[in-house]
Parts: C-alpha cells; sequence; structure tokens
C-alpha cells in the first residue's frame, strides 16, 4: 500500500485484500499470486462472470478492514486458535487481469495460459480469477506447460469442486471449449493423471457418458450427498488422497456453484444441495495439506446478488486454501 | 411426434441454447387435456394470489418454473445417452420424458371473483384428472390448494374411487376459517375447506414440517381432533425418510388416491427466500427433495407446489427458489415416467 495512514475499507486501490499491483518481473518464488480472467462468453446461461475477478477483489476489502483495525496488525482464528497476521514482506500479489477475447474463445487461451505460466514459471501459486469455468482450462494448461518445462515427466492430479462434472467433449450449440468441457480438455492434458482426477460436489441429474466416462478412465466422484453423509473432512480427504496418489501436484479448480444457492446466490447455473460456505471451507482446509500448485475459483458473477454475501463469502474460501501461504500463522 | 418435430424451426437440427426457445415446462410439448393419457404426466400453473395475506406476487410462479426448467430441457432432447441422477444413478430416459410429459400451460384464473375462479380451478383440474394423468400444479399462493383437491376428489370418484388422502408439507396447519382482513378467502384455511368440505377424512389428512409459531387456535384444534401433525422437530428426530413413509400410510389407509401440497414456506428461508412467509429455521432443502423420492412410490396421485414468490428474489439473488421447484416436481415425476414408481 502507498498510504500510510490507514484508509476506510471501501476506499483505496481494489486489488486482492490490497495486495501490491505488480507486473510478473516482480513475482518471486513463494509468492500467492493473484491474477483475473474476466471471460465469460463460453457461459451457456445466466452470465456475468466477466465481473468475477472485479468482484472478488471488491469483496475482498471488507476483510482487510479486519486485519488492519486490530492493534497489532493480526487476527485470531476462533476455530483453530491460530493468530494470522500480515508478514511486512508481502508474498500476496495481484497481477491484475490476464488478456482475453470475449469473441475469440481460442485466443483467451492463449492469454490466460500465457499468463498463468508467467507466473508459474516464477515459483508463484497461481489463483487465476474467473470468469465462467471455460477459463479453468487455459488456467490449467498455463500450469501445466510451466511445470512440464521444469520436469518434463512431472505427474499432476486433479481435484474439482463443482455441482456439475464439465466433461462434455463437444457441445452442438457451444463447441468444444465452454463452461461444461473444461475438465474434459483438461484431461487431455499431457502432463495431467487422467486417473487422479476427483470430483467433488456433485448433485442431480448428470451426463450418462460423462460419469461412465470418468470412472472408466479411474476418477472419482463424490457427490453433495456424499459430503453430508460422511462429512467434509473424510470426502476431502479420500479426494485429495485419490489425487496425490502417485502424482507431484495437484490442480485445484473451485467452482462454487456447488455451494446452496441460497447462501450463495452469485452464480449462473443454481444448485440446492445444503452445501453451506462452512461445508466448503472445512474441505478446502483439508484439501491445503496437499501438494497443491495452481488453482481457479469460477463461475461467481456478483450482480446477479444485490446482497454482495457472496464476493465476501469469496475472500474466506479463498483464504482456506492460500491463509497460510500469506499469513504469519502461530498458536496464540 | 416428439417435441422437435412439434416445435421446429424449418432449419433447426441442434439443441437450442438454454435460454433460448419457447417456455414450456422442460421443453415438454404445449398440449390440451386432448393429448392426456393414462400415464402422463400433465403440468399446469396457476398464477393466482390474491388469497395470499403477505407479500403478493406468487403469480409469477408458473412462469418463474418454466423458465428455470429449460435448464433440465437436455433431459428431453439428449443426443446420445440421457442422464443419471448422480446418487442412485437412476437413468432419465429422453424418450420416454418426450413421450409422457405434456405442458397444460395454466389454468383460467379470475383474480377478483374467487367463486368463478374456485370453480374455474375445480373443473380444469376434474379434466385433467380424469384422463388417469398425474397433475402437477405449479402455484399460485396455498389457497389454490382447496379447488384442485374439489376436481381432484371429483376426478376420482368419477374414475370409480371414493375416498382420497391428503398430505400437506407447510410450515404452517393453514386450518383458520375466517380471517379478520381476509374473510373467508385466504390461505390461512386451505387445509380447513379441505377437512370441513369433507373431501378428506381427517384420520386420511397429514401436516409435515409445521414449524416456527402457529395460531393456538388451530393446534388446539389439531390436537382435539387428533390430526396427525409432524413438526419439523419430528422430521428431525425421526428422520425425513421414516416421517414421509408414515404420512403416505396414515394419508393412504383405506383409499384410492393421495392429494400432496407442498407449500415452498416449509423450506428453511435460508435456503429459500422467494416464500410471502420465509421461515426462520425450516426444514432443509434436500429433506424436502428426499420426502419426494419416498413418495413418488406411494398412492400419491397429485401433486401441487404453491407458496414460491419469484419476484422477491428479484430478478437473480439466483433464481433459488425456482431452481429448486423445479427441481423437486421432476424427482416426484421421473420414477413415474420411468416406470419404476
Amino acid at each position: 500500500m502507498t498510504t500510510s495512514e490507514t484508509l476506510p475499507w471501501f476506499s483505496g486501490a481494489q486489488t486482492f485484500l490490497k495486495s501490491p499491483l505488480v507486473g510478473f518481473d516482480r513475482v518471486e518464488p513463494g509468492m500467492v499470486v493473484m491474477g483475473g480472467a474476466p471471460h465469460d462468453s463460453t457461459h451457456a446461461s445466466r452470465f456475468g462472470t466477466r465481473m468475477g475477478p472485479r468482484g472478488i477483489r471488491e469483496g475482498s476489502l471488507a476483510f482487510t478492514e479486519r486485519l488492519e483495525n486490530s492493534a497489532d496488525g493480526g487476527l485470531l482464528d476462533v476455530n483453530t486458535g491460530t493468530r494470522l497476521t500480515l508478514p511486512s514482506d508481502s508474498r500476496l500479489v495481484d497481477v491484475g487481469d490476464y488478456n482475453v477475447y470475449p469473441t475469440d474463445v481460442v485466443k483467451s487461451i492463449g492469454g490466460i495460459a500465457g499468463g498463468v505460466a508467467e507466473v508459474v514459471r516464477r515459483g508463484g501459486f497461481s489463483v487465476c480469477m474467473g470468469g465462467d469455468h471455460y477459463i479453468s482450462y487455459p488456467s490449467c494448461l498455463g500450469y501445466t506447460r510451466a511445470a512440464a518445462e521444469e520436469n518434463p515427466n512431472v505427474k499432476i492430479g486433479y481435484i474439482h469442486f463443482d455441482g456439475h462434472l464439465d466433461y462434455g467433449d463437444v457441445n452442438p450449440v457451444w463447441g468444444r471449449y465452454n463452461q461444461g468441457s473444461n475438465a474434459r480438455r483438461i484431461s487431455e492434458i499431457d502432463v495431467i493423471s487422467h486417473p487422479n482426477m476427483a470430483w467433488i460436489g456433485i448433485h442431480g441429474w448428470v451426463d450418462e457418458d460423462q460419469i461412465t466416462l470418468i470412472e472408466r478412465n479411474g476418477g472419482r466422484v463424490f457427490t453433495a450427498l456424499d459430503v453430508h453423509e460422511q462429512g467434509a473432512v473424510e470426502i476431502a480427504r479420500q479426494a485429495a488422497e485419490h489425487a496425490a496418489d502417485g502424482t507431484d501436484f495437484i490442480y485445484l479448480t473451485l467452482d462454487i456453484d456447488f455451494i446452496d444457492t441460497g447462501f450463495f446466490p452469485a452464480t449462473g447455473s443454481v444448485v440446492n444441495d445444503a452445501i453451506t460456505p462452512q461445508i466448503c471451507l472445512r474441505m478446502l482446509q483439508e484439501v491445503r495439506k496437499y501438494p497443491l500448485a495452481a488453482m481457479d475459483i469460477v463461475e461467481i458473477a456478483p450482480r446477479i446478488d444485490t446482497s454482495e454475501r457472496s464476493i465476501m463469502t469469496a475472500t474466506e474460501l479463498l483464504l482456506g486454501i492460500i491463509g497460510p501461504k500469506i499469513f504469519d500463522v502461530r498458536p496464540l | 411426434m416428439g417435441v422437435r418435430e412439434r416445435s421446429a424451426m424449418p432449419l433447426r437440427s441442434d439443441p437450442l441454447p438454454r435460454t433460448a426457445g419457447i417456455l414450456t415446462f422442460v421443453r415438454a410439448p404445449a398440449s390440451t387435456t386432448a393429448d392426456l393419457a393414462e400415464g402422463h404426466v400433465a403440468v399446469a400453473g396457476v398464477p393466482y394470489d390474491m388469497s395470499t395475506t403477505s407479500r403478493i406476487g406468487a403469480r409469477f410462479g408458473p412462469r418463474a418454473y418454466r423458465e428455470t426448467s429449460n435448464y433440465y430441457a437436455p433431459h428431453m432432447e439428449s443426443r446420445d445417452s440421457g442422464a443419471v441422477e448422480i446418487n442412485s444413478r437412476e437413468r432419465v430416459r429422453p424418450e420416454r420424458v418426450r413421450e409422457s410429459l405434456k405442458d397444460l400451460g395454466d389454468f383460467e384464473v379470475y383474480a377478483i371473483e374467487w367463486e368463478k375462479n374456485q370453480a374455474s380451478l375445480r373443473e380444469s383440474m376434474y379434466q385433467v384428472a380424469r384422463t388417469g394423468a398425474l397433475p402437477v400444479i405449479m402455484g399460485g399462493d396455498h389457497y389454490i390448494t382447496f379447488p384442485l383437491v374439489q376436481g381432484f376428489k371429483d376426478a376420482v370418484l368419477e374414475r370409480g374411487g371414493s375416498k382420497i388422502g391428503y398430505i400437506q408439507f407447510s410450515s404452517q396447519l393453514d386450518l383458520g376459517d375466517e380471517d379478520p382482513a381476509w374473510g373467508r378467502v385466504w390461505r390461512g384455511a386451505t387445509a380447513r375447506r379441505i377437512l370441513d368440505g369433507g373431501m378428506a377424512d381427517a384420520g386420511n389428512m397429514v401436516w409435515v414440517g409445521t414449524n416456527g409459531y402457529v395460531r393456538t387456535e388451530q393446534w388446539e384444534m389439531a390436537r382435539e381432533l387428533g390430526l396427525n401433525v409432524f413438526t419439523l422437530a419430528d422430521v428431525r428426530s425421526q428422520g425425513i425418510e421414516a416421517v414421509a413413509r408414515q404420512a403416505a400410510e396414515i394419508a393412504g389407509d383405506g383409499c384410492d388416491s393421495i392429494y400432496l401440497s407442498v407449500d415452498l414456506d416449509v423450506l428453511d428461508g435460508g435456503y429459500v427466500a422467494g416464500t410471502a412467509a420465509p421461515s426462520f429455521d425450516g426444514m432443509r432443502n434436500i429433506d424436502l427433495w428426499e420426502a419426494m423420492d419416498v413418495l413418488t412410490h406411494t398412492k400419491v396421485g397429485a401433486l401441487d407446489l404453491c407458496g414460491l414468490n419469484p419476484i422477491i428474489e428479484i430478478d437473480g439473488l439466483g433464481k433459488t427458489g425456482q431452481r429448486f421447484g423445479v427441481h423437486l416436481i421432476l424427482r416426484f415425476i421421473y420414477p413415474r415416467i420411468m416406470g419404476t414408481a
């Protein structure tokens, strides 16, 4: 931040958690790097996720007030009894938005993948903010490209939080790249280990071809009902074990639409499955114990939710993954 | 004739985007009672909300359900395999849905003249149910259930039956008689009219999910008459599956059929905010679905879904309620359509 006095939380530059806005050259190993992919022309129903990166950043501002206004610059996590403080050398940066081309889906792949690859080459933990779920493919492509440059034999697992499988191939209306084919395209990337793909939160009716093919290829699908019946931590652990088994790293995609829309209305494809944000957070906190290397958060369409509770919730969910990476964490 | 031919544009060969097309329920063919036959599912709307004592707007319910139902249109148009429910792995065969699901449009409603409205809904419901199709009615505020039950009973009698049972999911008992402001035409009297009119015996009427505060005189009436009330606390302690099974046994005992009425205000307002009277600490949404999974395998012969007020959820806030309602209807009707119920 450039000001010495604390600003009201709603003022100032709207980067994620008011982190420094930097170019790729300032990314250093170990940093968490926020980048936006405001692309939604690949969404089949209620679009609006082009405002997602902006919405996630805006929703994060309220959280900065809590950080900045505590007497010693720290927060206490009442559930774990740990203290969080922002380190003086920021480990969180925001590179702004990647290049997207709304009417040229294939060109957008290059823009997003190119940006994410730059981040990963410099040792950053890439958090790509969508956008509809299509952007997950270029985000993962960029990550895997950089990872394969470092080690051509790298083997990468995949965890997919979502209400839907997104394993369609070519949609007669939407074509090869869309918000329902992202996992299929990711499964085709060389260094992605197809049997190490895991889905969590699937709900309702799914395409029979998709579920059959996923399971034939060794993937595992955990439904929202599995989460209710066996518990959030247990399901997250099983999914992460599946993704980590014999792999070097894991790519994580977080489609927030598997959270019950009563709690997270800002999304296009509504799911009612009684999965609360707290249940989601518990799963993310379990998954982060595994070797995650890059992620995306997608399908947030801020304008659908005039209450703004969704974008504020998004910050808390992201902290479930990146919190320990960006805060100094110590016992009370 | 399949849905595609019926609605086809001259050059159409691919499915439409989900946001496009004429709004019928899950793109079912727009039909009349003349198209109905035994085993069909007949969806119809009742866009009437003048008997709600609270926030008006349930008249937009049928339109909202139809709009959201298009997200399930692939269940009718799927090109190859069709869909499976991810937990049960039960299949939805598009060709079966195309054959069996019909959208009759909306029944005629008369917002100001209740007597005329009542006669219309009763007659319309009778005309549908007498064909042997399963009527699935999208409300509308909950008072429409009263004439719909009348018409359903008429049809059951004509088809050689004698008695029906009644199951109501609602946060309220709806056992009021007259309201000081609304008189006799108000949604808080729905079950009372059915009871007083002898459409179902008191012993075959079941209330599920009653929660929060109810009017004292109604609670006392339920106790004095020994009515079968499963409160939300009962659902939590016994589990929804056990409660739904008991409800079907009680309502179906000695009856030819059961009328099932669902008022969405039974749900916690956190899950569906768009009702006239959202419940604070109501039923869980997935529990209500599970109840449908049980009840579709019972004598239930008609379903209505009331209480959704889509305009409260502004054009957005998830369209939570309408999506929930469509999913609820499909979970109830698919086992019937697929022949597994």
